[in-house]
């Protein structure tokens, strides 16, 4: 790799300062398991590093309000294995339990997983899904992102270039909400060529409200905003949920790729919607199996 | 002021050394001290080979900054003898076959290391998720299985 200065500040302060000084020359690493990647492929040439590594405060996940407040660099390895996040953000925990293999977990953060805005990521679904925003932060103030608006296209993210993702919120989810995240992969460990995060509030059989996140189905992370019309407020039904699927495939906007023409993950993307609805399901109490 | 100077613990030891920034986990375990049992293979974050303990988390050496490292403990293949004894996971390698050209081995007895260590009876679902990150060639992960399976109910 080319040559770059590597700083570990203690302080937030310092990395304001920092970000303000070298402007489009810096980059934050936090677990550096996609930044490094870029870097020694020739992506790009930063000539200073800022690890967060050394910060407080930043691998702590909290509650606010009822709120989760996760820090930036919180891994997935946290939030796969942290119990209360399985039993009540299950989209999350399935989520980071799938990015990359246990070794990539143990040092990729959410914080840099959402800052690298990848496509066809596996965090950017399931946080769609619970309606989660990022806190962006600099010596200029602070600001809250919410994660639908978070997205400017490929690897390209809404931070200003003083700017640092220094939290990520997600409100408080409604009673009787249930959640599933799949992904669509050819080989366990590999980035998705779909991935579906599911959130669903049920009333006995009824939809009361839905989120889907999507990623690999378009040039951001995104949400089914209209299959999530045809399903709120209604009973769920096998005709519903071919239509969903139907839905999703229609609106998506997927990339072709050697994984296979836009047709095809189109199809995928519908596809893993009805599976997730059904995954939801099943996993309801006093569903049949 | 940038960062060059590195102080952490290798199989035990205690190092101090100038680095540039730039040099990664791996390069300094195999370049500088000389632990090439630690492999280069993808240097990618992929393959597994070039996996190391980081504070008994299995890591992809490759994609760690030396200077992250700083204030930590890493663990290579090399770590595990003691005495002469080898660690029960590189015994049963041994004896269950499961290495053929050796070259996946210290990364997949280092993985199964970290997995022992937070699901000490471990299914082998779960030997497969904790080894999904490490890849072989040879020998079609069966003997690999086995011999993980063998050395949790040894330990």
């Amino acid at each position: 790799m080319r040559a770059f200065e590597y700083h570990a500040p203690q302080e937030r302060e310092e990395v304001f300062a920092l970000l303000s000084q070298y402007g489009e020359e810096v980059r934050i690493i936090a677990g550096g398991q996609s930044l490094l990647i870029l870097i020694r492929q020739g992506f790009i040439q930063p000539k200073v590093l800022i690890s967060l590594d050394g910060m407080p405060s930043v691998k702590e996940i909290s509650s606010q309000d009822g709120a989760l407040i996760l820090g930036p660099m919180v891994t997935q390895s946290q939030l796969a294995t942290e119990p209360a996040i399985q039993e009540r953000f299950p989209v999350l925990a399935q989520s980071a339990s799938r990015v990359g293999s246990v070794h990539v977990q143990n040092l990729g953060t959410v914080g840099g997983n959402l800052s690298h805005a990848e496509p066809n990521g596996d965090s950017s679904p399931a946080l769609l899904a619970l309606d989660a925003s990022v806190q962006a932060s600099s010596s200029r103030g602070e600001r809250m992102i919410p994660l639908d608006k978070f997205f400017r296209g490929p690897f390209e993210n809404a931070l200003d270039p003083d700017e640092a993702l220094t939290q990520i919120r997600i409100p408080p989810q409604n009673a009787h909400s249930f959640s599933v995240y799949l992904k669509h992969v050819l080989r366990g460990i590999d980035r998705a060529i779909v991935g579906v995060g599911m959130m669903m509030e049920m009333e006995g059989s009824v939809c009361r409200t839905a989120r889907i996140g999507l990623s690999g189905a378009a040039s951001t992370p995104t949400r089914a905003h209209e299959a999530e019309s045809l399903l709120e407020h209604q009973p769920i039904t096998e005709s519903l949920i071919d239509a969903v699927g139907a839905e999703v495939a229609r609106n998506c906007d997927p990339f072709s790729d050697g994984h296979g023409p836009a047709t095809y993950k189109r199809k995928m993307a519908g596809l893993f919607v009805q599976r997730a609805i059904r995954r939801i399901m099943a996993s309801q109490p006093g569903a049949p199996g | 002021m940038t960062r060059t100077e590195l102080v952490l613990k290798v199989n035990g030891v205690q190092f101090e050394q100038e680095v540039r920034p730039p040099m990664l986990l791996l390069d300094l375990l195999r370049d500088v001290l000389g632990l090439i049992g630690v492999k280069r293979g993808c240097e990618t974050g992929y393959c597994g080979c070039c996996t190391v303990l980081l504070d008994g988390e299995a890591v992809h050496s490759c994609c760690v900054l030396a200077l992250r490292a700083a204030g930590r403990e890493v663990v290579t293949i090399e770590g595990l003898e003691k005495d002469g004894e080898l660690h029960p996971l590189q015994q049963s390698f041994l004896e269950l076959g499961a290495a053929q050209c050796g070259y996946c081995t210290s990364g997949m007895i280092l993985s199964a290391k970290a997995l022992l260590a937070a699901t000490p009876s471990p299914t082998e679902d779960d030997v497969r998720r904790g080894l999904a990150g490490n890849l072989c060639r040879c020998t079609g992960y069966l003997s690999i299985i086995e011999a993980v399976l063998h050395a949790a109910r040894e330990v």
